[in-house]
C-alpha cells in the first residue's frame, strides 16, 4: 500500500521534495520499490492498571481509565518543546483559513532572513507537494507532511518531521499548519507561538466567528493590505474583535506580495528581536 | 474534522487499558461542552472507526459536561454555551471557563 501514489488508506506521509521526485521517477519508470510508511505505533504505552470490579452475574469487568484523550499529543508536544529549548530553536506555528497567504509569507520571510539565520520549514497540507516545492525553491530545508484526511498537524507529525530535517542549533523553524481555523487550535505542537493569519478579503469579524484560534495565538498577521482600497474591511474593527477574545495579541499589518509592512514582522521573527 | 483523530485516540487509550482482557464492550468518556468537540461528528467518526476495528459491537458512552464560568470583572458565575461567552451582568468577554473543557476516557467495560 502506498499513500504517495494514492493506493493506500489516507494515512500521514512525511517527505522532502527530493524524495518525492525520486519516488515519482520510480513509478514513471516502473522500478520496483518499497514504501516507507510512518506507522504510528511507537507510543509510550500508558497501561492504567486501575481497580477493576465485576458487575453482578454478567462476565463483564469495568476498568477505570481516567486518561486525558489528548495525553499522547501533549506528551509529544512537551518532547518537541524540550528539543526546541535545549537547541535554541525558535518554532512558529502558522495557522489560518485556506488561502490567506501563509506560503507566500513564508517564502518572503525565508528569503529575507536566510542569510542571517538558519531556517527550516515544515509544510502541512492534506495532499500534494505544492507548498514544499515552493519553499524548496528558496533553498532552505523543507519537509512536507501530508495528513490525508486529517485537517491539522499533531505533535507526532512534527516530531517525525524534525528528525528528517536535522535542524541546526539556534535556528528558526516555521510550521505551516493545514489551512483550517478550527482543528489546529486543539493540538499543541510544542511551538513557541501560534501565528494566526487573516487576509483582508475574509471579513473583519473572523476573530469572533473562530475565537479559539485567535485566543490560542499570540500573534495576528493581517495580510493582503495592498487590497484594502478594493475591499470592505475595517482593520481597526478586526483588531477590536480579535482583542475581545485575546487582549494580548500582537498585530502585524502587511502585504506578503508587495512587502509593505514586512520589516516589523521580520524584526519580530528574528530570534534576537524576540525575548 | 479533528473528531476523527479524537475518536482514534479514544479507541487507542481504551485498547491500551484492557489489561489482558480480549473483548472491549464499551468505552465511557466525559466531554465538556466547551472542549471544541462536535458531539454528532464524534459519534459518526466513532461508528466508522469501530466497523474496521476488532470490536464491531463496541459502544461509546458519552457524558456531556455543561459549560460554566466565572466573570473576571464582576465575579458572577454563569452557565456557558460557548467558549467565548459575553457576561450577562457586565457585557464583557471576560468569562473564564471553570467547567466544560473536559476530554477524558473515564472507564471501559471488558470481558
Ligand atoms: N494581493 C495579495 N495577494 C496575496 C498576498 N499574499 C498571498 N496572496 C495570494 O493569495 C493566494 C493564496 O496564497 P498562499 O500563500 O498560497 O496561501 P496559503 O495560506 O498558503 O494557502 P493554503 O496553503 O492553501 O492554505 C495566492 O494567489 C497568493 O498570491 C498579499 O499580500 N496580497
Ligand atoms: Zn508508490
Ligand atoms: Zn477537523
Ligand atoms: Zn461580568
Amino acid at each position: 500500500m502506498c499513500d504517495t501514489c494514492g493506493c493506500g488508506e489516507g494515512t500521514t506521509t512525511i517527505q522532502t521534495p527530493g524524495e518525492a521526485r525520486e519516488h515519482a521517477k520510480m513509478h514513471a519508470e516502473g522500478i520496483e520499490h518499497s514504501h516507507n510508511h510512518d506507522h504510528e505505533h511507537d507510543h509510550d504505552h500508558n497501561h492504567s492498571h486501575g481497580h477493576s470490579h465485576d458487575h453482578g452475574n454478567s462476565h463483564t469487568t469495568t476498568i477505570d481509565v481516567e486518561t486525558d484523550v489528548l495525553r499522547e499529543n501533549n506528551l509529544l508536544a512537551e518532547r518537541n518543546r524540550g528539543i526546541f529549548e535545549t537547541r535554541k530553536i525558535f518554532a512558529l506555528n502558522l495557522v489560518s483559513s485556506p488561502g490567506s497567504g501563509k506560503t507566500t509569507l513564508l517564502e518572503k520571510t525565508v528569503e529575507a532572513l536566510r542569510d542571517d539565520v538558519s531556517i527550516a520549514v515544515i509544510e502541512g497540507d492534506q495532499q500534494s507537494m505544492q507548498d514544499a516545492d515552493r519553499i524548496d525553491k528558496t533553498g532552505v530545508d523543507v519537509v512536507q507532511v501530508n495528513t490525508g484526511k486529517g485537517c491539522h498537524l499533531d505533535a507526532k507529525m512534527v516530531n517525525d518531521a524534525i528528525q528528517k530535517l536535522e535542524l541546526p542549533d539556534e535556528s528558526i523553524l516555521m510550521i505551516e499548519n493545514v489551512g483550517n481555523l478550527v482543528c489546529p487550535s486543539l493540538f499543541d505542537l510544542g511551538e513557541h507561538h501560534k501565528v494566526v493569519i487573516i487576509s483582508v478579503t475574509e471579513g473583519q469579524d473572523k476573530p469572533v466567528k473562530y475565537p479559539t484560534m485567535f485566543a490560542e495565538s499570540s500573534v495576528c498577521v493581517i495580510n493582503k493590505i495592498d487590497l484594502l482600497p478594493y475591499v470592505d474591511f475595517d482593520v481597526e474593527a478586526c483588531k477590536d474583535y480579535a482583542r475581545q477574545v485575546n487582549p494580548d495579541l500582537t498585530f502585524f499589518e502587511l502585504s506578503a506580495t508587495t512587502s509593505e509592512g514586512m520589516d516589523a514582522w521580520l524584526e519580530w521573527v528574528k530570534p534576537a528581536g524576540n525575548d | 474534522m479533528h473528531e476523527m483523530s479524537i475518536a482514534t485516540n479514544i479507541l487507542e487509550i481504551a485498547e491500551q487499558s484492557m489489561d489482558g482482557h480480549d473483548q472491549l464492550l464499551s468505552i465511557s468518556v466525559e466531554i465538556g461542552e466547551l472542549a471544541g468537540i462536535e458531539f454528532e461528528a464524534l459519534e459518526f467518526c466513532f461508528e466508522a472507526l469501530k466497523q474496521s476495528s476488532r470490536y464491531p459491537d463496541l459502544t461509546l458512552d458519552i457524558t456531556r459536561i455543561p459549560g460554566k464560568g466565572n466573570c473576571r470583572k464582576c465575579g458572577v458565575s454563569v452557565p456557558m454555551k460557548e467558549r467565548f461567552a459575553v457576561c450577562p451582568e457586565c457585557g464583557g468577554y471576560t468569562v473564564e471557563p471553570s467547567q466544560g473543557q473536559e476530554l477524558r476516557v473515564t472507564s471501559i467495560e471488558v470481558e
